[in-house]
């Protein structure tokens, strides 16, 4: 497998060092809304690389390297030994339609030798629990899926997607890697703490939260914000919720706020928050995110199988609330997953409004917020 | 050099322009902005943590708020288990006690102190002598089923008689998240109540034994073989029991009834029933007989031993006993057959003198049958007015002229034409239906009275009944004004049985009477054994000489005799004497001779219907009265 990182900005276009002859099987590019909404910025794409697979998606800011930045777009394009690509995609128009996007999405992947799976999802319309649950209805067991929803910076505005086709809304896409030669790994983690009593959802209707111990959800949100609440729903990203799991109490499902109804003072949520279920405040300190962070590299680097370092790319996909939170030190969070996969590894990513994440459970993934999520790709030789 | 912070070396590589020159504006601006973020932070944190300080201080106080409403909540549970009529105990999943009340160690009689939560359920029950004898360490019989119900995972029920006499009813409810719940109440004595109920519902409460239920249950039982078992009904009436009661009070009257009951067990055998059926009416069942004699000794041995003095009070007290007797499978093999012919039986020997047994005889169901249409019939008759009054006269004899008549009552039935007296006026009697009829009697002779001469009076006959179950002087006044008949034209007969019961209530009454004006007779004079000490109790009007001793006059001296006496006393005592029977002219000769004052009988006249009394009244001539002696006819006396 081979890599080359591409730079986009708006007087040079698209600038790499991909070989004419190289047979690049996948092209995977993020940016900023207004980038992406330059039709020259597909159609460079289209034409450098005729035959690849050619997937992206507007972010809250991308990630090139050790850096963060975000004006401009940065891609990669992947050729490989042996290991082949397909792309899938569907419209989606409301929230509940996310279940059965993820079983479209799937069964149009639907392969013996599917080894693994990337989504990228509109960012506002979409909800990311529903989009996971279809795809792990689908999908066999054994088959991870990762990936994250769109995101539009901190203005919650439009996100975009694409396949194989200019950047649009209303759409979710993937890509799906066959064969036996291609490895993927791991890692997922936050970094939050949770903090204060424990709630219950007295009301709430799939990502849509109404209430909580009785109170509508907007009240609780401004009281804590205070003087900030007039920047909802950006700044209600300093508070994303831990939703508790009886079974298991240490583990943490996470749910970032996406957009505000000031009329109804509900909250919606980039994931489904099921009434009756209890949950938590959570806050940020800069440290234990970076933490996280480097404990989401070592748990990608740990499930590695195989596969030489210089091939390896790794996606990295983090929430715009970190970015808020961390603000001009987010680039720590960065190096802390570089220092630990390396320097020889291309690292590339961007800022979602969600994360999937392989499942820890029997399901193929799960959205989680809040979280550093790296998706490691490598190929063996064959 | 100082080496600087991370982020202030990224801001000065953004500020930095490629060809090296520092942009001091964005650099200023990049530090400006951290310490705002840094700022906003701090201020985000210090909100944080205020607003959680508050929230976990109301969660305090609310849990506080739960806490002491759990405590009170707990006390209240604890009052509600304590004063609980059961005891309770629930037991967790383990099999460990989770809770009890004292009543529960109590009844199970472990000490309080080992029933404590945690205790093990099986090891407490294993030291209570409810469930295992402390003597032997043997279980008591009754463990087992409880153990069973204890272990089922279903509702369940038990009632068990302990080893110290106490029923206990358990309940069993399984609980959801496992373990039981059960509640032990002692019924004992709700058990004796409804035994007691029980017992009431077929015993006769002032004796105690069976009542009529019971008895037809056992008879029942009895005829229910293949074959039918021989046995006997034997249906036992205490004679004059009504008068004990009447007399000497209900307290007594229970008291002989009790005595009587006594009586009569004690003459039974073990298998056989006594059932009192009601006021002093008793049955008694014989199984297993062996035949007519075995049952007629007993028979005769209950009359005598119930016919024994009873000493009730300081009264001594006697009574008598009439017995029906019927038999099966001779006279019948059905329960309710039996009875009725027991109770036909009876009624037979309570008519024919009492004091005896009878057993059934088919006849008297035929008795029976003809008396009940006879019954209907004489109701109909009251209704209808079937009735006739015939009219005899008393003649006077110094002068000699007609003083009066005596109305004699006839019956005109559609059915069986004229009925005479003797063949209704008992029945009559009996029913009560005496009363109607001596009304109607008085009406009627009170106003064919006033169709006769004035010194022309008429007599009428009462029965005792009239005086004990009816207003005989409300009649009388009645049948007075309405036929406007002047009362001393009016005379009422009475017989000296009339005297037997409620003396002072009839003496009152006669007296009552005769302040209306009317005169009082005795009838049948000489027939009873205390019929001087009668004409003392009462200053009676007139007696009439009961025709016995007519009959006899001129051929028993013993006859005259009493005749002589009794006009002799009639005289001194200013009443008048009247002489019945009078059938030829040698007795009226007798008669007149002994100064009796008033004779009557067929030498005059037979009864006749009211049309043929005015033709008698319009062509009497004394001297044709006096003829010669004529054959007697049998007088046909009615009553009233």
């Amino acid at each position: 497998m081979k890599t080359y990182e591409l730079c986009w900005n708006s007087a040079y276009g698209w600038h790499h060092s991909v070989p004419a002859s190289e047979p690049v099987a996948l092209v995977l590019y993020f940016g900023a809304t207004e980038t992406l909404k330059e039709a020259s910025l597909y159609a460079r794409l289209r034409s450098d690389f005729p035959d690849a697979q050619i997937l992206g998606c507007s972010t809250g800011a991308h990630i090139r390297g050790l850096a963060v930045e975000d004006e401009g777009a940065i891609g990669v394009a992947i050729s490989f030994a042996s290991t082949r690509v397909r792309v899938a995609a569907t419209p989606i128009d409301a929230a509940d339609q996310s279940f059965a996007c993820g079983i479209n999405i799937g069964t149009q992947l639907l392969a013996d030798d599917l080894a693994a799976v990337f989504v990228l999802s509109d960012g506002l319309t979409t909800d990311g629990a529903g989009l996971a649950a279809g795809l792990s209805c689908v999908l066999p067991a054994g088959v991870p899926v990762s990936g994250a929803l769109a995101a539009d910076g901190a203005r919650f505005g439009t996100t975009l997607v694409g396949a194989n086709e200019p950047p649009g809304t209303g759409r979710i896409a993937a890509f799906g890697l066959y064969g036996t030669s291609v490895h993927c790994s791991y890692g997922s983690a936050g970094g939050w703490d949770r903090f204060g009593p424990l709630r219950r959802v007295t009301a709430s209707h799939g990502n849509v939260l109404l209430e909580l111990d009785g109170e509508p959800a907007l009240d609780l949100y401004e009281r804590y914000l205070g003087e900030e609440a007039s920047g909802l729903p950006a700044t209600g990203l300093h508070y994303p919720l831990s939703i508790h799991n009886t079974d298991d109490p240490d583990a943490q499902l996470v749910r970032t706020v996406l957009g505000v109804d000031r009329q109804t003072r509900s909250m919606t949520f980039a994931g489904s928050i099921a009434e009756g279920s209890t949950v938590q405040l959570m806050r940020g300190c800069h440290e234990r995110l970076v933490d996280g962070a480097a404990l989401a590299a070592h748990r990608a680097l740990d499930e590695r199988v195989g596969g030489r370092h210089e091939d390896r790319l790794a996606l990295l996909v983090s929430c715009v609330g970190r970015r808020l939170l961390m603000g001009q030190r987010c680039e720590d969070e960065i190096e802390a997953v570089s220092a630990v996969l390396g320097t020889r590894t291309l690292q590339i990513g961007f800022y979602s409004y969600g994360e999937i994440t392989p499942g820890s459970g029997p399901e193929n993934c799960e959205l989680q917020n809040q979280t550093m999520t790296i998706t490691c790709i490598s190929e063996t030789a064959a | 050099m100082t080496a600087w912070h991370k982020l202030f070396t990224r801001q000065l590589d953004k500020a930095t322009s490629t060809f090296g020159n520092l942009d001091l504006d964005l650099l200023g601006e990049l530090v400006s902005a951290t310490y705002e973020d840094a700022d906003r932070d701090r201020r985000r944190v210090d909100r944080a943590t205020s607003l959680m300080a508050s929230e976990l201080e109301e969660l305090v106080q609310r849990r506080e708020a739960l806490v002491d409403e759990l405590s009170v909540q707990h006390h209240r549970l604890e009052a509600a288990l304590e004063n609980m009529s059961q005891g309770l105990c629930m037991v967790d999943a383990n099999g460990n006690l989770a809770v009890c009340n004292r009543k529960f160690a109590d009844m199970l009689r472990v000490p309080s102190d080992a029933c404590v939560a945690g205790a093990v359920f099986f090891g407490l029950l294993s030291h209570s002598p409810v469930f295992e004898d402390p003597a032997s360490g043997a279980l008591q019989r009754y463990a087992a089923e409880y153990f069973l119900m204890t272990c089922s995972n279903r509702r369940s029920n038990l009632q068990q008689s302990w080893f110290d006499g106490r029923v206990v009813s358990i309940s069993h409810q399984p609980l959801p998240m496992g373990g039981f719940i059960e509640t032990f109440e002692d019924v004992t004595e709700v058990r004796r109540a409804d035994a007691r109920i029980a017992h009431m519902a077929l015993h006769d409460p002032l004796t105690d034994l069976p009542n009529r239920v019971l008895l037809y249950r056992h008879l029942q039982e009895a005829l229910a073989g293949h074959p039918p078992a021989r046995c006997a009904l034997l249906y036992v009436d205490l004679d004059h029991f009504k008068t004990v009661n009447d007399t000497l009070g209900h307290a007594i009257g229970d008291e002989l009834l009790q005595q009587a009951a006594v009586r009569l067990s004690g003459q039974i055998r073990a298998q056989d029933t006594v059932a009192r059926l009601g006021g002093d009416e008793f049955a008694l069942l014989l199984q297993s007989i062996t035949g007519h004699d075995q049952i007629a000794a007993l028979a005769d041995r209950l009359i005598r031993s119930v016919s024994q003095p009873y000493e009730l009070n300081g009264h001594e007290v006697v009574i008598g006993a009439s017995v029906g007797i019927a038999t099966a499978p001779d006279h019948a093999s059905e329960p309710g057959e039996l009875i009725r012919f027991a109770d036909l039986a009876l009624y037979t020997a309570k008519s024919t003198g009492r004091g005896r047994y009878c057993f059934f005889e088919p006849e008297m169901e035929e008795s029976m049958r003809d008396r009940r249409t006879l019954e209907l019939e004489l109701r109909r008759a009251i209704i209808h007015e079937e009735f006739e009054l015939y009219y005899q006269p008393f003649i006077n004899l110094k002068p000699r002229r007609i003083n009066g008549f005596e109305a004699l009552l006839r019956w005109r039935s559609p059915t069986r034409g004229l009925i005479a007296p003797d063949e209704f006026i008992p029945l009559a009697e009996e029913l009560g239906l005496i009363v109607p009829i001596g009304e109607w009697v008085l009406r009627q002779a009170c106003r064919h009275a006033m169709e006769w001469a004035g010194h022309i009076r008429v007599a009428v006959n009462l029965s005792p009944v009239q005086f004990h179950r009816s207003d005989v002087v409300g009649a009388v006044r009645r049948a007075l004004e309405e036929s406007g008949l002047p009362p001393h034209r009016l005379e009422l007969e009475v017989t000296e049985s009339l005297m037997l019961q409620n003396t002072d209530v009839v003496l009152l009454t006669l007296h009552q009477l005769r302040a209306i004006g009317v005169s009082i007779a005795m009838d049948d004079f000489g027939t009873g054994y205390s019929s001087l000490s009668y004409l003392t109790m009462f200053p009676f009007d007139r007696i009439k000489i009961d025709r016995a001793f007519t009959n006899g006059i001129d051929q028993r001296p013993e006859s005259l005799a009493v005749i002589r006496a009794v006009t002799g006393m009639c005289t001194s005592l200013g009443i008048v004497s009247t002489a019945e029977g009078v059938e030829t002219a040698t007795q009226m000769g007798l008669l007149d001779a002994e100064q009796c004052d008033e004779v009557q009988g067929f030498l005059f006249s037979r009864p006749k219907p009211k049309c043929d009394i005015e033709v008698l009244l319009a062509s009497w001539n004394p001297a044709e009265r006096t003829g010669t002696d004529r054959p007697a006819e049998k007088t046909v006396k009615g009553v009233l």
